[in-house]
């Protein structure tokens, strides 16, 4: 199974993802780290991706910002492969504005097991 | 104004009917005291029917007044009729209308009757026996009449517009919006005779500044764009009150060729420490009469409107003052936010950066699960990379929380103490006092001498009044009444707040624990968010402070120090 992860610190979460991987997944999982949106183009090559994280706040270099990107994906991978992952409160609350409230939210900080718990809930297929 | 207008057509229909009974009684005089004409008995019926017509066209108004006018002269005509008009009492009585010209609506009016005057004046004569120096006394009262009815109106006006700055200044001042003063000035003049000679179209208000610069500040229209030159023979001329008209100006790409430039008036504005700047009236007027005379009036309107205008440019001071103090607040207000925003800003970040160590803890909690030595040492290698992540991750964490507790970074610090006379400071506490409770109930024991200061900071202060009064006033019984009591013991300036309480014994036992933990602990720790900004406050004025607390009454008291000559 792969996963994209669009996230402009990856340090900060590449150990979170990594023993989730081990821990859970006996390293099944194949991931797949993006700074900007600009890195995932084309758009199309996300299709092979079974589960996409987007970070709110990606590099400043990024032409989209995180809730931009997760519009932009929608039509392309559908929206049942995306998750948002952020430090901002009110990022439910801009999805939903934009009507995207469908997309499910993980709140930083983060560990291996919350990860885990939010991609069982979310995510059937993967877990 | 509507009752304004009620009694100006009150007073002019009693001076009318005054007027003729004048007329009536001067004919009576003139027909026992001379030679009679006509038989006793016609002269009784012209009498009767002079005063019935009259009656009758009292009130009308519009061609019927022109009657009432030629009635008047029909009836001074029968009276004088076969008698000697240049004798000096019935000339008199022969130009009485002229006399009454001011109190007559309309300019039109007015000539007919110097036409009508005159045109019996030679009837009565005879025309072979016209002597022309009579009608000079008749054209002299005639202008002097014009005079008054000029004044009249000019005082009519400006009464009306005088009101209409009262109201904008007084009733219904609203910050930004003077300008909105000038559509009613130039509806209330343009509705007035005095409109006969000139329409007002619009109003415009430059300001020069200290350094010659002019910029617009108001106007009554929508303007885009302006462009007019004032040489130094003209500010100099506008300087000395003089009214400069048909200066060059483009209004909104619009050469506008009839204007009058109205004295600039000084003010002083706090940001130009008190450096003067100019405030130039621009009237843009359509003149509907020409020729010397009429200049003239218009000079003496002009002139009467400027100071109208002077009033204005009072409004305007106090309203660029108001707004400057305003913009100040807002850019203090702007930095708070600032401070708030970065703070918000600084907990996002640190919550991105704990996922490391908060993940390492987890990982830590977890370890030894594995049964396989490979997948022990790939999670031990792991958690090593999420440690050192996590140690680099909380150096970042401290730059940020230093940033958020850097005293010099907290908008609410007190940075400036001022040395002020408790008088200031106790007009503050009756300001603040005298929202929520009667004037009454302060009881000041000492005498405001100018003599006694402190070191406080007002802003400060007023935050902490404020604090204290709203929670006396939120708290307080409503059957008993709040306290204030100002004095002076020694070298100390004493505000003491008193509030009677009835309290239950469990909120008794609360309100001791606020007041154990507001008096004895250097910073105060409860959960009152309040009395924490206002313990804070006087901590950082070094201002003493106590809540006292009995069963009756609960009271906050401030001490603060008197300066030593």
């Amino acid at each position: 199974m792969k996963i994209a992860i669009f996230e402009n610190e990856r340090a900060m979460v590449e150990a979170v993802f990594d023993a989730m991987n081990l821990f859970h997944y006996s390293n099944q999982l194949i991931f797949n780290f993006f700074t900007s949106s600009q890195d995932g183009s084309p758009f199309e090559s996300l299709t092979n991706y079974d589960l996409i994280f987007i970070d709110i706040q990606l590099s400043p270099k990024s032409e989209l910002d995180g809730f931009n990107l997760a519009k932009a994906l929608i039509p392309i991978v559908g929206i049942d492969k995306i998750a948002v992952i952020t430090g901002h409160s009110n990022s439910k609350e801009i999805l939903k504005e934009m009507g995207l409230g469908k997309i499910p939210v993980l709140i930083k900080p983060i560990d291996f097991n919350m990860l885990y718990q939010f991609i069982r809930a979310n995510f059937h297929s993967l877990s | 104004m509507e009752l304004f207008s009620y009694y100006d057509i009150g007073l002019k229909r009693l001076i009318s009917f005054l007027f003729r009974i004048c007329l009536g009684t001067y004919a009576a005089i003139i027909c026992i005291s001379q030679v009679s004409y006509f038989h006793y008995l016609i002269y009784l019926a012209g009498f009767v029917l002079f005063f019935s017509i009259f009656i009758l066209l009292h009130k009308k108004e519009g061609w019927l007044s022109r009657v009432r006018l030629l009635n008047d002269f029909l009836f001074i005509g029968f009276i004088l009729w076969g008698k000697d008009v240049t004798l000096i009492q019935n000339y008199a009585f022969l130009i009485l209308p002229l006399i009454n010209t001011p109190n007559h609506s309309g300019s039109k009016k007015s000539k007919s009757a110097l036409a009508l005057t005159a045109i019996l004046y030679v009837l009565l004569a005879g025309y072979s026996n016209v002597n022309y120096w009579m009608f000079l006394p008749m054209i002299a009262v005639w202008v002097i009449s014009l005079f008054h009815y000029f004044i009249y109106n000019l005082q009519s006006i400006t009464t009306t517009l005088l009101s209409i700055v009262d109201k904008s200044e007084f009733h219904e001042f609203q910050l930004g919006g003077t300008h909105k003063t000038y559509d009613e000035f130039i509806r209330s003049f343009n509705e007035s005779k005095l409109a006969n000679l000139f329409e007002l179209k619009s109003i415009i208000c430059f300001l020069q500044s200290h350094n010659g610069n002019y910029r617009m500040l108001n106007s009554s229209l929508f303007i885009s764009s302006y462009s007019f030159k004032l040489n130094t023979s003209q500010n100099e001329l506008l300087n000395k009150d003089f009214i400069l008209k048909n200066i060059s100006l483009k209004i909104n790409g619009i050469l506008i060729e009839k204007n009058v430039f109205v004295k600039s008036f000084k003010i002083k504005l706090p940001k130009d420490n008190e450096k003067e700047s100019n405030l130039i009236f621009v009237l843009v007027t359509e003149p509907n009469r020409n020729g010397i005379l009429f200049n003239f009036f218009d000079l003496i309107i002009l002139r009467y409107i400027s100071h109208l205008l002077h009033r204005i440019s009072k409004t305007i001071q106090i309203e660029l003052s108001l707004l400057e103090i305003r913009d100040q607040e807002m850019r203090k207000i702007f930095d708070k936010l600032t401070y708030v925003n970065n703070s918000i800003l600084a907990m996002h970040f640190i919550r991105n950066k704990l996922s490391p160590l908060k993940n390492a803890i987890a990982m830590t909690l977890a370890q030894n699960r594995f049964e396989s030595v490979p997948e022990e040492k790939a999670w031990q290698a792991i958690l090593l990379k999420g440690l050192q992540t996590s140690d680099s991750a909380l150096k970042e964490i401290e730059t940020k929380t230093n940033y958020l507790l850097e005293s010099s970074n907290n908008p609410f610090k007190i940075e400036e103490i001022t040395v002020l006379d408790i008088g200031i400071i106790i007009y503050q506490l009756r300001r603040i006092w005298t929202t929520h409770f009667s004037n009454e109930n302060i009881d000041i024991s000492l005498d405001i001498d100018g003599k006694n200061k402190v070191e406080v900071n007002l802003y400060a202060l007023e935050i902490v009044f404020t604090d204290i009064f709203t929670n006396a006033y939120k708290h307080g019984h409503p059957s008993s009444e709040c306290k204030l009591k100002v004095e002076k013991n020694d070298n100390l300036f004493l505000i003491s707040v008193s509030n009677p309480i009835n309290l239950s014994p469990s909120q008794f036992a609360d309100l001791q624990s606020v007041m154990t933990n507001y008096n004895e602990q250097e910073s105060f720790t409860h959960k009152s968010n309040g009395l924490k900004i206002v313990k804070d406050f006087l901590n950082q004025m070094k201002i003493q402070s106590r809540i006292e607390l009995t069963k009756e009454k609960y009271s906050f008291n401030l001490s603060l120090k008197i300066l030593q000559k």
